[in-house]
This record gives structure tokens, C-alpha cells and sequence, in this order.
């Protein structure tokens, strides 16, 4: 029993684990030789139990690590089926026709996720928009398919035939293998078949891109702003889960010889909901496991009639988000690992401490001074005035609605220089800022940052160029650890050999080196903002937006952090910070901007700043 | 030859415009204070449905049964948000979830208890003409009815104190809780009101269609789509201006290709809508307007 915990709460671990392996090969084993034993008839009951495997798969991709609902999977189901129908009827069931035909399907498929994936993502809607509007394709679908009776709906040679669907159809050919229902091949190809796409999955959302995803899930924005192009992955993850849902399609056709409307619709599109809240949708695993269980049960149920079946899932899906959100399967799977705890810590503080006694601090920091990435950053001893201008932004203009937010700023920040913001509430200060890292796109003007002009780049476009930003709430993944936070920043070079000591490098600067294998969540809140500036770093920036960074902090911990920032610009960093705490602005100012009702106010060193009148008239509220 | 054209447009366009923001209303209210999409929406539509019906059978006159199924499943939309989605105020996606499996059990128990239908209550057979076509006048009624709901709708929101108070808790109900505000039993009101129209919209609707346990899915595929368009910031404008602008859209679509292409028109719309609008009809406005009242304050 003891290695159930290990495979069902499988999520964040590297590798494939010893007893994932055996469990594997026992399952492989029994699913070869199930056929000597089993009759016909339960073989095709077998592939009716798997058949939903893809599409609850997808479903745990889509919802349970991207954190995207759709109650819509089966309208993909439905129309890879429909299409792979109305092809193969079209154009007759030999090989070629039918290998067409599954693609005709999948395409399909793809083009309709893709299609109504770029309008949700782009458009950046809230959460309980997706859900919503996937159901209503899925009615709308259902709703249309079911009055397709009669002669005038046909595709070719193809009727759509209403609520009585599509009959006849032919199964996978290849060669003279057959994948029709009560097959061995048929068998092989959905069982097999499942338990490849188990792995597949798995290993894409354990790799490198399965940690973006997942960040996306645990904060959207953030992950943006550390140099991803979110809105393009979470497309490309919806239509993944699509042509997974597509494929449970197909396999439902070959097996069945059928479609109808009926598999399209509401009550269907409950089925893989329900398969991935009971098993659990953060684990893949779990997610099979249900999957094939509930599909046994439901199986079971729909013998003493269809309606049961139906309200034993409404029951399920309300009594699991009551009682038990995470999943029933992967609970067990956390009790079974939690009783098993005390052997699996000993195990894990000792990987630990082995991985950290490599990381010693000597080694680190010879060698971070050699590495090339700070090379990038120029050295602070030229005077201001002879280094190169970094950013210019000249005459940006920004207003919502009515208000004017930003009217006709412009700046010029050197390279290496260290800019004060400064400004009343309400002047404009981090309207400027989303501006420049492009969160909001400025209506005039332009923004010309290492030469290139920047103000038609999306945001993941510019972090990429070297720009970054540290949010004025702290913004950090509290579910992951230090190291694997650091790990999520985009890297343009896809280098990872230098990471460690790059982790290492940036926490020690905090003092924070021995917490990088804790999690996020544990931290103080001032460790929190600084694990948030390791963050903006980590995606090895030019030019560093600080909103407020000292926030909440004491005035111990504010010289800490303005000492930070000092030893930053030493090495070469620019930075513009947002602040409001003069004292800290005194230890740190070089250059000062005052930011009045969405305009420049005034603009230069801060004694010159502090004694100008009208500045101390509006900002620091002297009369 | 052109009064026929216009008053038959005229009708298609109240007609479209009645049920959708009929079918929205209730979810819009919930969504809008609470935060919530709740799927079992269609279902409190059928349970108003058969409420209506059953008492009609009953005996009771028309105007009592409707009465009758706004009590029955306003107290329902109590017992539903004290017992279920009370549980859910930090999980929106999962009281999104649990409220279709709610949604599910009601349909499904409808079915095995009641069977798979209900006596349909007859059609009042109010008739008036335009031109040369004449036209069921029970339908203009729905029309005149819809848009009272949202004129009592806007008499709360803005001319009763505890309109004001339920406005607070949407904006920032941390903030409302602080100041003595009880957001809870708002919640609870906001519910049991959302599912009360819902309860409304099936009873008015009974008399023109079939009664059948999945008969709530008529709705709640346009009622998504009405919501979504419209967006919780404000549900008055949204719920109106939503319906308006998607019955504009389906009325010349539905007239000259029939229903099913009308639908799908109204989700292309609502995709094309929520790629301008995020945050909807009612966030873009409330956007611009709170800009606005910022200026002119400064």
C-alpha cells in the first residue's frame, strides 16, 4: 500500500517514481493479458470504461493546472465524432479515408477550440466567463444537432438525422486491422492508448512549460508580467484539451457505430466534470482512476435506468464540493501519503540538505561574479550625463472614460540610474508604470526603451526585453517553493545551467538563501516583498519598476531594502521606484520626478526637489 | 406592406427582448451581488413552471399561481444559499460547480418523481393585430412585465435604503462588513430575490411552451449569454442593455434564418462583445461613469 500516495499526489515531483513504475507495469501487465480471460463482451465494456480517459485528462489539464473551467469538452467530443461521420461517410471506411477522417475530426476540433479559445484568452475576461460561455455551446450545440431531422440537413451523402443521429459508422482502418466495437484492436488501441496519454500529460505538465501552466493557474498576472505569453498558452492548452476531448469522441464512434445529440448535450457534458472533481483535478492520476471507476458505476446504474445515473452524479458533484473540493481519489491519496509522512520527510530533508551543501555560498559567489549575466548590466562609474539613455518616453497620454490618467509625460531614464517617482494619490504614478511594462496601452505618444520603440509590444513582449516589475500588493506563488517561484521567470536564453547559483545569488542578497526550499506562503511579509523583487530579477531585467516597495515595512527593514536597491544600481541595474516615505527616498535618491494630476510637475535632484515651494505645497501638504 | 414589416420586427424584437431579459434577470441579481454563476438557474425556472401549473390545476386563478411560484421558489433560493452557497464565499468556480450538480438533482428527481411531463397551462387568447398580421397579446404583456421588473429593480438599487447597502456590499464588501453592514443576510436576500424572478419567468412562461423536467436548458443557454454580454458591475444596465443589444442582433437573424442561427449569431456576439468588453456592458459603463464622477469631483 505504500507507494499510493506517491503516484496519486503527483503533481510537482520531477520524476517518474519507483512506485508509479511498478504500478505501471502491474497495470500494463494485467491489461495485456485481461483478454485470455475475459469474454467479448466484457472486453467491450472494458473500452467503454476507458473511452473517457482522454477527455477527463484534458479536462484535468484545462482546469486542474491551468485553472481554466469548460463545461465544453463534449462539444468537442461531439463534433470530432460528427465530422469523422459525416467524412467517412462521405468518402467510404478504407484506410486512407478513415486516417483522413480522424484528422478531418481533430482539425476541425482544433479550429473551433482555437477560434473561441483567441476571443476568451485575448480578451483576458474573468473566470466564471469561460464556464459559462462554453455551456452555452455546448446547448446551443445540442439544440441545433437535434433538429437536423429530415432530408434538407445533409453534409453530402451524410444526414445529420435529428435527435436519431448519425448510424453506421465505419471504424479506424488500417490495413486489415479493423477498430470496431468488440475488438481486441479496439481494446488495445483505448486502453493502451490511455495510458499513454496518462504519461504524456504527465510529463508535459511536470516539464518546464507544465510549471508555467500551473503558475498561470496560481496567479495570471504575475505570470505575465515575468515574461510569458500567457494568453497564447492558455489558447494553446484549451485546444490541447480539446483534441483530447476529440479523441474520447472518436473512440466513442468506433465503438458504438453511433452518434446522436444526445452525447453532445447538457446532461453528457456533466460526465467529464464529474469524473475530474471526484478523482481530483490537480492530479492526473486520480482523474484516470475515477474516470474508469465512475464510468463502471454509471454503467452499472444506467442498467436499472438512465435517470439514476444522472442524479447520482448531481449528487456526487454537490457532496465533493461540500465535503470534499479536492477530489475524493487524490484525498486518499494525500491520507494514505500523510500516514506515511514521517518517512517521506526524513527522505525529503536529507535530498535537501545534499542539494544545498552543493549551493555552498564560496562557490556561489565566486562564480556569479564570472558569470556573464551580470556582464549585462554596465558599469555605474560613468558620470550620468555621458551614459546611455535607456528609456525615453516621450508625450504618453492615457485616459479612461472621462478622466485623463496620464496627459503628455514624458522621461528620460539613463542607464544605471536610480529614479524616484513621487506624487500625491492619484497622480498618475502606477498608471505610468502599467503603462511602460504595458499592462495598459498608451493612447499617444511613444516609448523607446535600448533603442527599440516598445509602446505597440504586449506586455510579455517588453519583459522580454529586459523590463520588470514588482506589483505594489505582493504578488508571489505562496504554493510553490523559493526555488521553484525563481524558476518560473521566463528565460530568453533557455539557459539552466547557471540557475541554481542564480537562485542562489538573488536570495542571498536577502538573506533569505536557507528558505529556498520552503514555501512561499511561510514567508513574512517583508520577506515576501523581497522574494517578490528575487522574482522581477529573476527575469534578468534591464530596467526595474518598483511600486512601493517598502510598504508595511519597519524602518529597520526599509534601510535593508534600501541598501538592496543601492547595491543594485552599483552593479548596474536601473530602477524607477514608486515611493511615498521620504526618508527612504533621502537614503536612496539620485534623480527625483514629481507626478501631479497625470503630469510631469517637476523633475531633478531631491534638495533641489525638497525645497521647491509649489512641490512642497501639493506633496507635502505645507501651506 | 411596410407597417406589416415594422410591426412584425417591432413584436419579434419585444418578444426576443422580453424572454432574454426574462431568462436573466435572476442570475444577473445573484451574479452581481454575490459573484456567483449559479447554474441551477434553469431549474428554478422549471420549478416556477410547475409550481404555476399545479396550482392552476388547482384552481387558482392565473395572477395567484404566478404569485404562488415566486413565494415557492424565493423560499427555495433561501434554503439553497443558506445550505449551499453560504459555503462557497472564498471558491467561486466551486459554488459554480455545486450548483450544477444542484441543477442535475433537480431535473433528474423532477423527472422520476413527476414523470416526463406537466399539464401545460392554456394560453390566454388576447389577440391584437398590426397591418394584416395579428399577434398574441399574453407575449406584449411578458414584454411590459419584463420591463417593470427592472423598474422595481432600479426603485430598490436606488431609491431604498437597503438598495443601497446590497450596492455597498457589491463594491467592496470587506469595507460594507466594517461599517455595520450585514453582507450575509444581503447575500441570502440577493438570492432568494434572483431565484424569486427565476420562479416569475417560469410561471410567465408556462403558458407558451411545453412543460418538461429539462425545460429550464430554453433559457439558460440564452441567459449565459445575456449575463456574460451584460456583466455583474450593474445588474440594471447590464441585464437591459445586454437584451437589448442581443435581441437586436437576433430579431433580423431569427426572422430571416430561423432560431438555431439566431442563437448561434448571439454567441458569435457575445464572443466578438467580450473581446471589446471584458467586464461587459455594465463594466464598461460603470467604468467610464466612475471616471467621470472622479473629474468631475477634482
Amino acid at each position: 500500500m505504500s507507494f499510493f500516495y506517491k503516484i496519486l499526489a503527483q503533481q510537482g515531483e520531477s520524476k517518474v517514481s519507483r512506485p508509479f513504475m511498478v504500478i505501471l507495469g502491474f497495470g500494463l501487465a494485467l491489461v495485456l493479458i485481461y483478454p485470455a480471460f475475459a469474454s467479448r463482451f466484457a472486453i467491450t465494456n472494458i473500452v467503454f470504461f476507458f473511452l473517457f480517459v482522454p477527455m477527463a485528462l484534458g479536462l484535468s489539464l484545462l482546469w486542474g493546472h491551468c485553472g481554466t473551467l469548460s463545461f465544453g469538452q463534449v462539444a468537442f467530443f461531439g463534433i470530432t465524432g460528427y465530422v469523422y461521420a459525416i467524412f467517412t461517410i462521405n468518402f467510404g471506411d478504407s484506410t486512407g479515408m478513415t486516417i483522413l477522417g480522424v484528422l478531418a475530426g481533430l482539425a476541425a476540433t482544433a479550429i473551433v477550440a482555437a477560434f473561441f479559445g483567441y476571443f476568451v484568452f485575448y480578451g483576458q475576461v474573468s473566470a466564471w466567463i469561460i464556464p459559462v460561455l462554453t455551456l452555452a455551446l455546448t446547448l446551443i450545440l445540442e439544440l441545433f444537432l437535434g433538429q437536423t431531422a429530415g432530408y434538407e440537413w445533409r453534409v453530402g451523402r451524410a444526414l445529420l438525422g435529428g435527435f436519431n443521429g448519425i448510424n453506421n459508422i465505419a471504424p479506424l482502418k488500417l490495413g486489415s486491422v479493423k477498430f470496431a466495437s468488440g475488438t481486441l484492436s479496439l481494446y488495445y488501441f483505448s486502453v493502451l492508448g490511455s495510458i499513454i496519454l496518462l504519461l504524456l500529460v504527465r510529463k508535459l505538465v511536470n516539464s518546464r512549460r507544465g510549471a508555467v501552466i500551473v503558475a498561470i493557474r496560481e496567479d495570471t498576472e504575475r505570470t505575465r508580467m515575468l515574461g510569458h505569453n500567457v494568453n497564447f498558452i492558455q489558447v494553446v492548452v484549451f485546444v490541447i484539451s480539446a483534441l483530447l476531448a476529440g479523441l474520447s469522441g472518436l473512440i466513442y464512434v468506433w465503438w458504438g457505430n453511433f452518434i446522436d445529440p444526445s452525447s453532445v448535450g447538457m446532461l453528457s457534458a456533466t460526465v467529464p466534470v464529474v469524473y475530474t472533481v471526484v478523482g481530483g483535478k490537480e492530479s492526473l492520476l486520480a482523474t484516470m482512476l475515477s474516470t474508469a471507476s465512475l464510468a463502471f458505476v454509471g454503467d452499472f446504474l444506467s442498467a436499472h435506468g438512465g435517470w439514476y445515473a444522472i442524479l447520482v452524479n448531481g449528487v456526487l458533484l454537490l457532496g465533493v464540493m461540500l465535503f470534499c473540493p479536492r477530489g475524493i481519489f487524490l484525498t486518499i491519496g494525500e491520507q494514505l501519503r500523510r500516514a506515511f509522512s514521517t518517512k517521506m520527510n526524513t527522505m525529503r530533508d536529507r535530498i535537501i540538505l545534499e542539494t544545498a551543501s552543493i549551493d555552498s555560498p564560496d562557490a556561489v559567489s565566486n562564480e556569479s561574479a564570472a558569470s556573464s549575466r551580470e556582464v549585462v548590466w554596465v558599469s555605474g562609474t560613468m558620470k550620468r550625463e555621458d551614459r546611455p539613455v535607456l528609456l525615453e518616453v516621450k508625450n504618453i497620454s492615457k485616459s479612461f472614460g472621462g478622466i485623463n490618467a496620464i496627459s503628455d509625460v514624458s522621461l528620460t531614464v539613463r542607464e544605471g540610474e536610480l529614479r524616484c517617482l513621487i506624487g500625491p494619490n492619484g497622480a498618475g504614478k502606477s498608471t505610468l508604470f502599467n503603462l511602460i511594462i504595458g499592462r495598459f496601452l498608451s493612447d499617444s505618444g511613444s516609448m523607446v526603451f535600448h533603442g527599440k520603440e516598445i509602446s505597440p509590444l504586449p506586455a510579455y513582449l517588453r519583459v522580454r526585453q529586459g523590463i520588470s516589475i514588482k506589483f505594489q500588493t505582493t504578488r508571489i506563488y505562496s504554493g510553490l517553493t523559493l526555488a521553484e517561484n525563481l524558476d518560473i521567470a521566463y528565460r530568453a536564453d533557455g539557459d539552466v545551467n547557471n540557475e541554481a547559483h542564480m537562485r542562489y545569488w538573488m536570495l542571498s542578497m536577502f538573506g533569505m538563501e536557507s528558505y529556498l526550499y520552503k514555501l512561499a506562503g511561510n514567508l513574512t511579509h517583508v520577506q515576501k516583498q523581497w522574494l517578490e523583487i528575487s522574482l522581477a530579477l529573476a527575469t534578468r531585467p534591464r530596467l526595474l519598476l518598483l511600486d512601493e516597495p517598502t510598504a508595511g515595512m519597519t524602518p529597520e527593514e526599509t534601510r535593508q531594502t534600501a541598501e538592496l536597491i543601492k547595491k543594485l544600481t552599483e552593479k548596474g541595474l536601473t530602477i524607477i521606484v514608486i515611493e511615498h516615505d521620504m526618508e527612504f527616498i533621502r537614503q536612496i535618491a539620485d534623480q527625483v520626478t514629481v507626478l501631479h494630476q497625470g503630469r510631469v510637475f517637476a523633475e531633478g535632484p531631491l534638495s533641489w526637489i525638497e525645497d521647491h515651494k509649489e512641490v512642497r505645497r501639493i506633496y507635502l501638504g505645507e501651506q | 406592406m411596410i407597417i406589416n414589416l415594422v410591426g412584425n420586427l417591432l413584436y419579434q424584437f419585444a418578444d426576443n427582448m422580453a424572454f432574454l431579459l426574462l431568462s436573466a434577470l435572476g442570475l444577473i441579481i445573484i451574479l452581481g451581488v454575490l459573484n456567483i454563476i449559479n447554474l441551477a438557474h434553469g431549474e428554478l425556472i422549471m420549478i416556477g413552471a410547475y409550481v404555476a401549473s399545479m396550482s392552476y390545476y388547482a384552481g387558482f386563478p392565473l395572477w395567484l399561481c404566478f404569485v404562488l411560484s415566486v413565494v415557492t421558489v424565493s423560499l427555495f433560493g433561501v434554503f439553497l444559499e443558506r445550505f449551499v452557497i453560504n459555503r462557497f464565499s472564498e471558491n467561486r468556480i466551486g459554488a459554480m460547480v455545486a450548483t450544477w450538480g444542484i441543477s442535475l438533482i433537480i431535473s433528474q428527481g423532477t423527472l422520476i418523481v413527476l414523470g416526463p411531463s406537466m399539464r401545460p397551462i392554456p394560453l390566454p387568447p388576447w389577440k391584437f393585430s398590426i397591418g394584416a398580421y395579428s399577434y398574441s397579446g399574453y407575449r406584449v404583456l411578458l414584454f411590459v412585465v419584463a420591463l417593470i421588473l427592472v423598474f422595481v429593480l432600479w426603485l430598490y438599487f436606488y431609491k431604498v435604503r437597503a438598495g443601497i447597502f446590497t450596492r455597498a456590499t457589491m463594491q467592496d464588501e470587506e469595507m460594507a462588513k466594517s461599517i455595520g453592514i450585514n453582507t450575509v443576510g444581503i447575500g441570502t436576500l440577493a438570492f432568494a430575490v434572483g431565484a424569486g424572478f427565476a420562479g416569475l419567468t417560469g410561471a410567465l412562461y408556462a403558458p407558451t411552451m411545453s412543460l418538461v423536467p429539462l425545460m429550464g436548458t430554453v433559457f439558460t443557454a440564452m441567459a449565459f449569454i445575456t449575463v456574460v454580454v451584460g456583466g455583474g458591475a450593474n445588474p440594471i444596465v447590464g441585464a437591459l442593455g445586454s437584451s437589448a443589444l442581443l435581441a437586436l442582433v437576433a430579431t433580423p437573424l431569427t426572422t430571416s434564418f430561423g432560431t438555431f442561427i439566431g442563437r448561434v449569431g448571439l454567441l458569435i456576439a457575445a464572443l466578438l462583445i467580450i473581446r471589446v468588453m471584458p467586464n461587459g456592458i455594465s463594466g464598461f459603463v460603470m467604468d467610464f461613469r466612475s471616471r467621470h464622477i472622479r473629474t468631475v469631483k477634482e
